[in-house]
């Protein structure tokens, strides 16, 4: 447990120095999660303040980050989801009807380095787009993976749910993901559709 | 290892979170198998794209003081 009194000019100063060097983190993942910066700055205010609070539990040594994003995850999905766009009550079934498993249509360079840039043309509201209509615990493993960089382990403790399921949460997302950037990249002209 | 299994552990492999015996056993079968292997660069290419394309966005002047002053008096 953290060493302070509650209420202590010492907890302040904690706090700051654990909790506070994150705000620039937490706000990127933020802005990702709400879709808009006016909802991400309530988002992560709301955030430090639920933290600051319950800061006596917070374990020193311990992962701040990890505990500031299990706080922010919690807060998003409690007083910001309802506000959000989103696309999470769609179910497993529905998306997997939308994004059929199928061969892709477009043609794969052939050389393979080629393959892993041949997106690299989609601007960033195409990703955006791509990641907000993922639903939200898939975008939530997508941000928290690939933006901030948490292991499997890491992200199974924040979003309070089994390994095997952010396994799963990411390897579907990225199909997902996947097929939406190519139905980007396609009506832009990036990519041919096979003959 | 067959194809169903590949696509389970592709997403894992990619962010190094896959054993190291499941990593060999994944790499012969993208070897021998076109269809995993496109599945694995396309999940590279997912990746790739979060990684690049997002614009990192660091808190807006102001919102650290806000913060600050909000718990200055709890």
């Amino acid at each position: 447990m953290a060493k302070f009194e509650e209420g202590s000019d010492q907890k302040r100063r904690d706090f700051e120095q654990e909790a506070l060097r994150h705000i620039d983190l937490l706000y990127n993942s933020a802005v990702q999660m709400t879709g808009n910066q006016a909802d991400a700055e309530d988002l992560v205010q709301e955030t430090f303040v639920k933290a600051f609070k319950f800061f006596h539990k917070f374990r020193t040594g311990t992962n701040c980050k990890a505990w500031l994003f299990k706080i922010m995850r919690n807060t998003f999905i409690n007083s910001f989801r309802k506000k959000a766009k989103e696309p999470s009550k769609v179910s497993f079934e529905e998306v997997e009807k939308f994004y059929p498993d199928q061969e892709p249509k477009y043609e794969l360079p052939i050389d393979e380095s080629d393959q892993e840039h041949m997106f690299d043309e989609l601007l960033e509201d195409d990703v955006k787009q791509a990641l907000d209509a993922l639903p939200l615990e898939f975008r939530m493993s997508v941000i928290l993976s690939d933006i901030e960089g948490f292991s499997y382990q890491e992200i199974a403790r924040i979003m309070e749910c089994p390994i095997g399921t952010v396994r799963s949460r990411l390897s579907r997302a990225r199909k997902m993901l996947q097929k939406r950037l190519h139905n980007f990249a396609i009506s832009k002209g990036i990519i041919k559709l096979k003959k | 290892m067959n194809c169903k299994e590949s696509e389970q552990y592709i997403s894992s492999f990619i962010d190094g979170e896959l054993s190291a015996r499941l990593c060999v056993e994944l790499k012969d079968h993208l070897k021998k198998c076109r269809k995993c292997h496109e599945t694995c660069l396309s999940h590279l290419q997912s990746k790739h794209l979060i990684r690049t394309k997002l614009r990192f966005r660091p808190a807006p002047a102001g919102l650290r003081e806000r913060i600050v002053a909000g718990i200055a008096f709890r």
